[in-house]
């Protein structure tokens, strides 16, 4: 039995339950697109409300190890961006997706479908960040607070900024990516949802992980790592949390530094995890700065 | 061998010659050093999430840097090896595949191409459709849905033949006969979608043939044609209808000579008359002629611009209309009522209002040859939604009214219900005078015995009161 990595290990079953004995009667059919669309998951019965949003290369999976630790006293929303995980792939819009403001509108939209009554606390990994960061300029009122793994306005160097990239490292991102096709769509073959009965059903499950459509999974890369939003940071009024790792190959640390640089509302934390992912390597620490953030 | 941080721990030698480096100096190493930049961001944003929480990958694509520089492609097959609480190492196997990489770059690089074709296909708003040597549809595309209306799951596996009017059988037939020999052929037919349209379709056909001479399948393009076929048969119409303007306009001119003449005459007999009866018989003359005169001028400026809109009184135009028939309302015991006494004056082109008024009346006239009652009424309203201020004229009837398949063709030129004496064109050019006016038409009709009878009501918006003297 694997135990070590993640500390706890989550049953699959708990993650989808209160997804189902949620009132969906009264949603117009539109929000239960957006719910469908992007796999929507509640998980617990807190009263306050914190929203995990995964990063580009994986899905709601990846907030497996924090999760249990917002499990007291938060109703966690988890979702997948439309191309990842359990997402609804059909429902991919090359032009609503080009751009990361498409992506921001599905958070709105989900907000909007779950009738939430309260802002929320929203935790993006990586591009999340700045997806949150859109979705909370165009409705501030939604959000409490803003806690950003990883996060980078433009990953790519230009004049004075430092976003530790040339155009040619993205090109052979892609070019990764592209090779990689046949491997990832092994994945994403049919899955069969979890049963706790049988534990080889999980172990399919967890076959599945961070399953991304290929194709659409190139071009979340484009839109993720060709993107600039640096002039949209100084919009945001939001109260954020930078979670910065002390060497992260993704986004540098002077990336971080940028980003607080211009959030006027915010507080830059250097993490000794290294890596891109410290929710998942390192998930105490994380989960210890979240909340004291939040208190 | 990594630990948890992606450090090397071990390595074999053959891996330290793969990439050129000895031995001691790979270890202590982060592998992440060894990817050039942009493999860099795959394996951290994808590769490593998807690792842990998978377990393990395999065949993963990568390039790592050769000591001199160069890029290696490899594949790596990857496990994390869970050594303790907290503590996990990763286990790559990395093989290098440079000849396999080149090839599946080819692969790519035509699947990518193909695809971009496939998707000119799919997305073409012709049908685009593979078929069987049989004629049995293989494929379907965006444009074969919008024409037939069926889903590629509906239409697959069914013949063409299926697609098109049963009239066309033997010319499809004939078709497939010059497929069988390697010819192209193409033919123009008409069509039925899943709704029950029919359309005319341009169908071409291309074989696919296989030697020695064998046709293995044959691809068919299929155009809608309804569009220009219909524009087609409007254009036949339109010059028809021009010509018939145009011997209109020639009768009017070839009758004024004539008319000027007996006009003068008529003044001339005038001045001879003494005795007052005879007097005022021609005057009486002098009058109806002088409507011949204003009908043949009419019909002359039927394509001219009409002259500048006037003040009309609408009770005396309704009126002199109504007068015009007069006698034969009463022959038929038709009782008339104008009820437009209460009407503002109203800023129209006179003429045009006339003719309106005029073609109305004569329906309704034709429509109660066994007598009835015919309502005229003028009445100013506010127009909805907009407020504005404006006319609305009801010319209602207790004819025989009409049913729906004629109401629905009744604006149409050249469409007439009166036989050889009508000429299809009353109504049409009514609704174009209405247009003209700005103004709106509506008819509602009932051919039910017993209640038939018909209602046409036209909205006209008021004028602003340009070029009038204030």
């Amino acid at each position: 039995m694997r135990s070590g990595l993640h500390g706890q290990i989550i049953q699959p079953t708990r993650m989808f339950f209160q997804f189902e004995t949620m009132d969906f009667r009264v949603v117009p059919k539109t929000a239960m697109d957006a719910l469908r669309r992007n796999n929507v998951k509640v998980v617990g019965s807190g009263e306050q409300l914190i929203m995990f949003a995964h990063g580009y290369g994986c899905d709601q999976n990846m907030w497996r190890p924090v999760l249990p630790s917002f499990s007291d006293k938060y109703t966690a929303i988890l979702f997948d961006y439309v191309g990842s995980g359990l997402s609804d792939s059909s429902a991919f819009d090359q032009t609503r997706y080009s751009t990361l403001r498409g992506y921001a509108r599905d958070v709105l939209e989900i907000l909007a479908a779950l009738k939430v009554e309260r802002p929320i606390n929203f935790v993006g990994h990586s591009v999340s960040s700045m997806i949150g960061a859109l979705a909370s300029i165009e409705e501030p009122g939604q959000f409490e607070t803003l806690t950003m793994i990883g996060p980078s306005p433009h990953y790519i160097n230009e004049g004075n900024y430092f976003g530790g990239f040339e155009r040619s490292d993205i090109d052979s991102l892609l070019d990764s990516l592209e090779s990689n096709h046949v491997a990832w769509s092994a994945a994403m073959a049919p899955v069969i949802m979890g049963n706790s009965e049988r534990p080889e059903l999980a172990q399919e499950l967890e076959a599945s992980f961070c399953r991304m459509d290929p194709f659409l999974a190139h071009h979340f890369a484009r839109v993720t790592f060709l993107s600039d939003n640096r002039d949209d940071l100084s919009r945001v009024d939001t109260r954020t949390l930078i979670l910065q790792c002390q060497s992260d190959a993704i986004a540098n640390l002077r990336v971080g530094q940028y980003v607080h640089k211009w959030l006027k509302n915010s507080e830059l934390v250097i993490m000794d995890a290294k890596g891109h992912c410290p929710h998942m390597s390192d998930p105490a620490a994380v989960v210890r700065e979240i909340r004291r953030f939040l208190q | 061998m990594l630990d948890a941080e992606g450090e090397i721990s071990a390595a074999n030698p053959a891996f330290c010659r793969l990439l050129g480096l000895v031995e001691s100096s790979t270890i202590e190493r982060n592998f992440r050093d060894l990817l050039p930049r942009g493999v860099r961001l795959f394996y951290d944003a994808q590769f490593i999430p998807t690792l842990l929480l998978r377990g393990a990958l395999s065949e993963i694509a990568f390039d790592l840097k050769h000591a001199d520089g160069s890029h290696i492609p490899v594949l790596i097959n990857a496990r994390v090896d869970y050594t303790g609480p907290a503590h996990h190492q990763i286990l790559l196997a990395v093989f290098a595949v440079e000849q396999r990489r080149l090839y599946e770059k080819e692969l790519l690089r035509a699947r990518k191409e193909f695809e971009q074709i496939a998707e000119v296909v799919r997305r073409s708003s012709d049908a685009i459709l593979r078929l069987t040597a049989e004629g049995m549809i293989q494929s379907w595309n965006a444009g074969a849905q919008q024409i037939f209306g069926l889903s590629s799951e509906a239409a697959i596996g069914e013949p063409l033949s299926s697609l098109l009017l049963t009239a066309h059988t033997e010319s499809l037939s004939s078709a497939m006969k010059m497929l069988k020999r390697g010819q192209e052929t193409s033919i123009e037919a008409r069509g039925r979608s899943a709704s029950g349209n029919q359309m005319d379709l341009a169908v071409s056909m291309t074989p696919h043939m296989e030697a020695p001479g064998i046709l293995v399948a044959f691809s068919a393009i299929i155009r809608d044609i309804t569009g220009r076929k219909m524009a087609e048969r409007a254009l036949l119409q339109n010059e028809k209808l021009a010509s018939v303007g145009r011997l209109a306009s020639s009768i009017a001119h070839e009758i004024n000579n004539p008319l000027e003449a007996v006009t003068n005459l008529l003044y001339l007999l005038q001045l001879r008359v003494a005795d007052e009866e005879t007097n005022s018989l021609v005057t009486k003359a002098q009058r109806e002629l002088d409507r011949v005169a204003h009908i043949a001028a009419h019909t002359l400026r039927f394509h001219k611009q009409s002259s500048d809109r006037t003040q009309v009184d609408l009770h005396s135009v309704a009126g002199s209309v109504l007068a015009l028939y007069q006698v034969r309302f009463e022959n038929s015991g038709i009782s008339v009522i104008n009820d437009s006494l209460n009407a503002s004056p109203f800023l129209f082109f006179e003429g045009e209002l006339r003719q309106i008024l005029f073609n109305l009346v004569s329906n309704a006239f034709d429509s109660m040859r066994a007598g009835g009652r015919l309502v005229l009424r003028c009445r100013d309203v506010a127009l909805y939604p907009s407020g504005r201020r404006g006319m609305r004229i009801t010319v209602a009837d207790t004819g025989s009214g009409m049913g729906r398949d004629t109401l629905r063709q009744v604006f149409e030129p050249f469409f007439s219900t009166k036989g050889i004496g009508g000429t299809g064109l009353g109504m049409w050019i009514t609704k174009d005078l209405v247009q003209k006016n700005e103004g709106t038409i509506r008819i509602r009709s009932c051919d039910c015995f017993g209640r038939s009878g018909t209602i046409v009501t036209m909205l006209f918006p008021n004028q602003p009161q340009q070029g009038q003297p204030t």
